[in-house]
């Protein structure tokens, strides 16, 4: 049985979202054992150069490290270009 | 040059407009602005005034570059000592009014001393008159606007008022220009309402001069080339505003929730800046209208939007402004965090309507929802009941009861004027003193500082009182700017706190937005400065201007008993752990930070400004 997680994309990258999507600003993603951060990046086709913050269950990825970043069975993953306010 | 060299002092009680140099030797210190008033304030203002009686002053004041071509020029600030905390206020606006003021030849106006009977300030130029305002006592910002702008029959008229609620003594009211441009917090609106003047109407002009037209031109081109090239000041602002952040702060679990017992929200994306964009059911329209741009922005990043016409905030009220039915100003994120989840509200269309009010009648809404917040954590305890609240069931997620109490906070009315009081004499009234998310009696933004370690140290030793915009390490912490730090950390914070209080002392004392910070350094500022004014302006003066300008209101709340003693958070951010999400079992480590902020500073253990550092900094 295929596992899965939630993808969530914010600000302008929503416009990568699948037109299906159900959730909030997100969808489900199949994974299976070797899937990383990185393989799930190239997959959708999200702009390399407009990710700037990713979340995996709402701890910060670093650039450098993300890439290799296992996934497991009910992850969250967040993804948005440079953001800022206050 | 940049400056004009001339202040308007008003003394209400003797009914006089008296032009008077500006002090430029402390202009040099202080540049402007936030830094050179809070100056005003410390040799005019005893620390132990009374902040609502007449011995109180209030300074609107420009900075050296306000009214020139460089991005985001149109900054004004209010200075004054504030009713909510008693320790130094400053509230610093956009819009059109700190420009007006300066191409009318003024870098400050001074309002002290006492009205006899309500009044208005117009300024035409050098033509300085006070003016009966009693057909616009009682009206709202919005109402007085409209009429002062068809008293003088100008349409260019630049217009700061307060609504009702800074003249009923809500303690956290705000002055509201350009019908929603605020300088919001700190209750700077309730000392112009002590003074009895309902508005300043402003039309200017004279224009601006710099030092050096040339240099100043290819100063403020680079630099306006910087935030148009920065993704966040070029891209991530103009289209999704502050209200982006929403749903980047509740995944990672910072998201006051329920006056601060949790730090996620269930409905964050339904009041998000993403949500803002979807189209509604009843008329297939999105909350969103359009960004809206401050004079000489290049950034743009504030909100109009509509409220849902099928809503039940605009149903069946006859009384209300037309604004309410088409476009008008917000949502911005740090209404809709304190309006909506820390009491829990998730329906967009409440949140806008009450921004709206906020704007209409004068208030800050982070003060007012985090007092909404903790009102609806004692009554759901059982400490006050609808006896208390005069019939509203103020439990969290109740939309209609934040309204309710949002429209007679406005109005200073019934339950409102104890609301409008803030949540640490709210609190304390009730025996239950440790609900109030205050630092010196002034609410918390939006920010857990359990999951966001440096705004723990931020609000603790604010000195304004709990606060986003003293120290933005949310930048740091959790959107990598300029570099990424561990929000979960702390070490390093207090370097990092201070680096980011002094730099926004100097951008505050400027006459530029602090949103520019997100792409520009003072490396970029202070080119702009060199070529607006007389003198050398380097990075390295404005950042010891910086560092002067926050030991100067330290100092001046040191002296009315707000000093090392006020640097403290609630019981609940030290001591009740995160129950949820990625911060989960995490406290604010304070006490691990402050030391090391206090020996940073060169201030002594218990938090006093040492003589050598005030030797060091000429104070």
């Amino acid at each position: 049985m295929s596992k899965k997680i939630t993808v969530k994309l914010f600000a302008s990258l929503m416009k990568f979202l699948p037109v299906n999507s159900t959730k909030s600003h997100g969808f489900d993603y199949k994974i299976d054992e070797t899937t990383t951060v990185g393989y799930l990046i190239d997959d959708l086709k999200l702009p390399r150069n407009v990710i700037h913050i990713v979340l995996l269950n709402g701890v910060y990825l670093d650039a450098e490290t993300r890439d290799e970043t296992p996934l497991n069975e009910g992850d969250t993953l967040g993804f948005w270009p440079p953001v800022a306010g206050g | 040059m940049s400056w004009t060299k001339k202040v308007l002092r008003i003394n209400l009680t003797e009914g006089t407009c008296t032009p008077e140099p500006l002090n430029m030797e402390w202009a040099e210190l202080y540049l402007g602005q936030r830094g050179l008033a809070t100056k005003y304030l410390t040799e005019e203002v005893p620390p132990t005034t009374d902040p609502l009686s007449p011995e109180n002053t209030m300074y609107m004041i420009t900075g050296p570059l306000t009214g020139t071509m460089a991005s985001t020029a149109g900054r004004y600030s209010v200075v004054t000592k504030s009713p909510l905390t008693g320790a130094v206020a400053c509230s610093n606006s956009g819009g059109f009014f700190g420009n007006e003021m300066k191409c009318a030849g003024w870098d400050m106006v001074i309002l002290e001393g006492k009205s006899p009977t309500p009044v208005y300030i117009s300024i035409n130029d050098d033509k300085a008159e006070i003016l009966p305002a009693d057909e616009i006592w009682g009206k709202s910002v919005w109402e007085a606007d409209e009429w002062l702008h068809a008293k003088h029959q100008d349409p260019q008229l630049r217009i700061a008022a307060i609504g009702v609620s800074g003249e009923k003594g809500v303690l956290y009211s705000a002055i509201i220009n350009d019908l929603h441009r605020a300088a919001g917090r700190s209750g700077v609106g309730t000392v112009m309402g002590s003074k009895n003047v309902k508005a300043i109407a402003l039309r200017g002009s004279k224009g601006v001069t710099v030092n050096d037209p040339k240099a100043f031109f290819e100063a403020t081109t680079a630099a306006k080339k910087v935030l148009a090239e920065n993704a966040v000041t070029g891209e991530g602002l103009p289209a999704l505003g502050t209200q982006v952040l929403m749903n980047v702060i509740n995944e990672m679990g910072a998201q006051p929730t329920h006056n601060y017992k949790e730090s996620v929200f269930a409905g964050a994306s339904k009041i998000s800046g993403e949500a803002m964009l979807e189209a509604r059911d009843s008329d297939g329209k999105p909350n969103l209208t359009r960004n809206a741009g401050c004079f000489a922005c290049t950034i743009s990043c504030g909100r109009i939007s509509t409220i849902d016409p099928q809503h039940f905030s605009v149903q069946n009220k006859e009384d209300l402004h037309p604004s309410y039915h088409g476009n008008s100003g917000g949502l911005e994120y740090e209404a809709a965090w304190a309006l909506g989840s820390d009491t829990g509200v998730d329906d967009l269309d409440a949140l806008t309507y009450a921004q709206f009010v906020c704007n209409e009648q004068g208030l800050d809404p982070i003060s007012l929802g985090s007092t909404i917040a903790a009102a609806m954590e004692l009554f759901e305890e059982g400490v006050i009941t609808t006896e208390d609240t005069g019939g509203i069931e103020l439990n969290f997620g109740n939309a209609e009861a934040m309204i309710k109490c949002t429209e007679l906070v406005a109005k200073g009315e019934g339950f409102g004027l104890e609301l409008g009081q803030g949540s640490a004499r709210f609190c304390e009234k009730h025996g239950r003193p440790e609900l109030s998310m205050t630092v010196r009696g002034q609410e918390f933004p939006a920010y857990d500082p359990r999951s966001i370690q440096g705004m723990g140290l931020g609000y603790a030793t604010s000195n304004r009182g709990a606060c986003h915009l003293r120290g933005y390490t949310v930048a740091s912490e959790v959107l990598g700017i300029p570099i990424k730090t561990d929000p979960l950390e702390t070490e390093g914070k207090a370097g990092l706190q201070i680096a980011f209080q002094n730099a926004t002392a100097a951008f505050d004392s400027a006459g530029i937005c602090i949103f520019t910070s997100f792409a520009w350094s003072l490396e970029d500022v202070a080119p702009q400065l060199d070529a607006a004014c007389e003198g050398e302006w380097t990075v390295e003066r404005l950042s010891e201007i910086g560092e002067r300008v926050w030991n100067l209101e330290r100092l001046y709340n040191d002296a009315a008993g707000l000093g090392g003693s006020a640097d403290k958070l609630p019981p609940r951010m030290v001591s009740e752990a995160v129950t949820s999400g990625p911060a989960e079992g995490k406290v604010n480590g304070l006490d691990k930070m402050l030391p090391e902020y206090y020996a940073e500073r060169g201030w002594s253990p218990e938090g006093d400004v040492t003589a050598e550092t005030k030797a060091r900094l000429g104070l």
